[in-house]
């Protein structure tokens, strides 16, 4: 017998009975569904994580924006204390000072009134 | 994926196989053997290893078993064996204490140099040509055919030498 078809024989009586149990087909490959099942799974959480981080950030950003327009509303509105003392409060007092007149006035005499 | 699908009962029919091939890549490491195996199966569903159809499904599918073994062993820090082939010995007493022909052979097996053994199994285990092998192992076919004959003939020295077949003495 020629040497390579001894050796195909011994390849084949031998070979395999020391290989112990042939792990089955099926469940191998349902595990490889399940991993791939699950690392998708794991894409999905991971994104929706950073969306959700991402809203929270802009939302936050927006609520100190406003509050820094609120105060700059608030000093326009702003009426400054002293106000009354330099501009007339009602037209009253306008008039009042424009028809003012001289309480020594009736020492002068007629001609100069 | 619908093509994953259609291959599925072709890798179910090469299963068996599959196995025995990691097996052997993985120097007869029976867990390491069925995890790269996995392995293999979980690239396969992904998408992430295509088969291109330039050659056999039987050669792309082994030649993915093999570069995934080199894989984890490099992964877990296994040294990949890297016998002189000039050094190989197997004690006679190893040998011809062991009558029985299936542990003699695995004896002689695992102690041929690991590419002796590996182009020894495709060839006359896996039944595949020596073009064939040499485009699973991304080598020269020269450098196959050296394996082959190298292999070959330290096989039949040991079975010369301890008498363990008749029919080639």
């Amino acid at each position: 017998m020629k040497i390579e078809d001894k050796l195909k024989k011994l390849f084949h009586e031998n070979l395999e009975q020391g290989a112990g149990a042939i792990p089955d087909f099926q469940p191998m490959w349902e595990e490889a569904e399940r991993s791939h099942r699950r690392k998708q799974h794991l894409i999905w959480k991971i994104a929706a994580s950073l969306l959700l981080a991402g809203t929270i950030g802009v939302v936050v950003l927006l609520s100190h924006q406003d509050d820094k327009n609120a105060t700059i509303i608030a000093i326009t509105l702003w009426n400054e204390p002293t106000k009354s003392l330099t501009v007339p409060q009602s037209g009253l007092e306008i008039s009042e000072l424009t028809i003012w007149k001289s309480p020594t006035g009736f020492l002068l005499p007629k001609n100069n009134q | 994926m619908q093509k994953v699908e259609d291959w599925k009962s072709q890798l179910r029919d090469l299963h068996r196989e599959s196995y025995l091939w990691s097996l052997s890549c993985c120097y007869y490491d029976k867990e390491m053997a069925k995890d790269v195996l996995q392995t293999v199966y979980l690239k396969i569903y992904e998408g992430k290893a295509t088969f291109n159809e330039k050659s056999k499904l039987k050669t792309w599918l082994f030649s993915i078993i093999k570069f995934t073994s080199i894989d984890f062993m490099r992964k877990y820090g296994m040294r990949i064996e890297k016998l002189n082939e000039d050094h190989w010995q197997l004690s006679e007493k190893e040998v011809v204490d062991e009558k029985d022909q299936e542990t003699w052979f695995r004896k002689i097996l695992q102690n041929l140099p690991g590419q002796q053994r590996e182009v020894l199994t495709l060839a006359f285990y896996h039944d595949l040509t020596l073009g064939e092998i040499a485009t699973l192992l991304e080598l020269s076919i020269g450098t196959i055919r050296t394996h082959y004959e190298r292999g070959k003939e330290n096989f039949r020295k040991y079975i010369i030498r301890y008498k363990l077949d008749t029919e080639l003495l």
